[in-house]
């Protein structure tokens, strides 16, 4: 079903839609509040804040970018509130890595090298710097085009262009450093 | 061929970008030429040894430095297949004789393959459970008007509806008017008087509801003397044959309607004195009164 089915049922009061999208939704906004919020609890609250306001506000989206782009700004805004309302500073590391669930194979050696390589691209974007990190986050990560970024940070296009390239050029080299043989590694 | 022109054809001889017709020329031209013959043994020797890196690197140390920071810069766009023809073959020329670059080309393909990974981290068990219990499951508020939309469209509907507005009606202008002190106290037998007393002429009217007016106190028959009298006199002029008519029909009707009236109220009064002169009407005790 494409999303744009999705949210209609949902705006029409189908509870079997509202659910099977925050399910398709909500790793990808937890990652992101828990980006910018150190603690998993208040990321936690934070993300779910967000789907509350989202139920409520679902008429809002109008269709201009992509639905993801919209509710991707939205846990990134609500992330940023939340930090402002605890006076923290953004954090200079990001998720630990045994939070992370990744993998779904079945295979376990698959799987071990699956985490490995998941650890190792957690570290190199931990040493980015945050403007570069930030970037990589929205575009690298979670695919967002060059002017959703740029309209959700709210800079100039060239600017998140040459940022999303320093970012990877940044990230290519800290691996390197870290493990020369991640570039030749089985995909 | 001259042999001026030996160099780019033996160049292009080797490279193989010579039309059949130059081809055969120019191999006629090496059978006669001995200089040309030298020329092209050289040129062909010079393609075939490897390059010498190390002279490449020395002149570029001494000119411009290296070129892998710029081909470095450009590789996130030739990975995205951004970067224009010329670019991307330079880049490419570039990367089949840099090791270092080659690498960093590996590792920044497998990232940009590898990255998504990171988009998604499991909230935990209970999250959706408690976003939904939040929303969807969450009992509806009704919106604030609805109940009562509700309580007056039932009101609506009932049966007796009719009776019970015209009786509300009915208290609604009766009691403004019965109110021990109220202004508007007056204004019935005002109306019955303009009525009874239908005037003749539309002058008279006009004059009769202006007096009413400003009897009743009203802002209006305060207004403007001039504006009164010129109003009156298009009333006056516009309607006199009509009101002389509507005039008369109605003193004709209204009498006929105190004669109808008078003569109902009289019945009833004499029904009612005649049922008190009945002796069959007679209670117990009057009985024994009369009788003592």
């Amino acid at each position: 079903m494409d999303e744009t089915t999705l949210l209609e049922r949902c705006r029409r009061g189908d509870d079997l839609a509202w659910e099977a999208l925050v399910r398709a939704h909500q790793s990808s906004v937890y990652a992101v509040t828990r980006y910018y919020l150190h603690d998993a609890e208040e990321a936690r609250d934070v993300a779910q804040e967000v789907f509350i306001r989202l139920y409520e506000r679902l008429d809002a989206f109008a269709g201009g970018d992509t639905f993801k782009a919209w509710l991707l700004r939205m846990a990134r805004n609500a992330a940023i509130d939340r930090l402002r309302r605890m006076k923290a500073r953004p954090p200079a590391t990001g998720v630990a890595f045994e939070e992370l669930s990744l993998s779904s194979d079945d295979d376990p050696e698959k799987n071990a090298q699956f985490e490995a390589r998941a650890r190792l691209l957690e570290r190199g974007v931990a040493e980015l710097s945050e403007k570069n990190r930030e970037v990589l986050l929205l575009k690298e990560i979670h695919g967002l085009k060059l002017e959703e970024v740029a309209e959700l940070l709210g800079l100039p296009l060239g600017t998140v262009k040459s940022r999303s390239s320093r970012a990877r050029i940044e990230l290519a080299a800290t691996l390197k450093r870290l493990d020369p043989s991640f570039g030749t590694g089985p995909s | 061929m001259k042999c001026d022109n030996r160099l780019e054809q033996l160049h292009a001889l080797i490279q193989g970008g010579l039309e059949p017709a130059d081809r055969d020329a120019t191999l006629r031209h090496l059978e006669e030429c001995g200089d040309c013959r030298g020329l092209f043994a050289a040129l062909v020797d010079a393609s075939l040894a490897p390059e010498d890196g190390d002279l490449v690197d020395s002149i570029l140390a001494r000119t411009c430095g290296t070129a892998c920071d710029r081909a470095i810069a450009l590789l996130p766009e030739r990975l995205d297949g951004a970067l224009d023809d010329v670019d991307r073959e330079l880049v490419n020329r570039h990367l089949d004789r840099c090791s270092n670059c080659r690498e960093i080309s590996a590792i920044l393909l497998r990232a940009q393959e590898s990255l998504p990974l990171l988009a998604e981290i499991d909230p935990g068990p209970g999250f959706v459970e408690g976003v939904l219990d939040r929303t969807s499951r969450r009992p509806k508020r009704e919106p604030l008007m609805d109940p009562f939309v509700t309580f007056l469209s039932n009101l609506v509907h009932r049966r007796r509806i009719a009776w019970e507005g015209a009786f509300v009606a009915t208290l609604c202008l009766a009691v403004p008017i019965a109110a021990p002190g109220s202004p508007l106290a007056k204004l019935p037998a005002h109306a019955l008087g303009i009525v009874r007393e239908v005037p003749q002429q539309p002058a008279e009217a006009f004059d009769l509801l202006r007096a009413s007016l400003a009897d009743l106190e009203s802002p209006v028959a305060r207004g403007s003397a001039a504006a009164w009298d010129s109003a009156g006199t298009v009333v006056v002029r516009s309607s006199s044959a009509v009101w002389s008519g509507l005039s008369k029909s109605s003193s004709e009707s209204w009498s006929v309607i105190s004669r109808s009236f008078g003569t109902f109220v009289d019945s009833v009064a004499s029904g009612q004195r005649s049922n008190e002169n009945d002796p069959r009407q007679d209670a117990p005790g009057q009985d024994q009164e009369k009788n003592r």
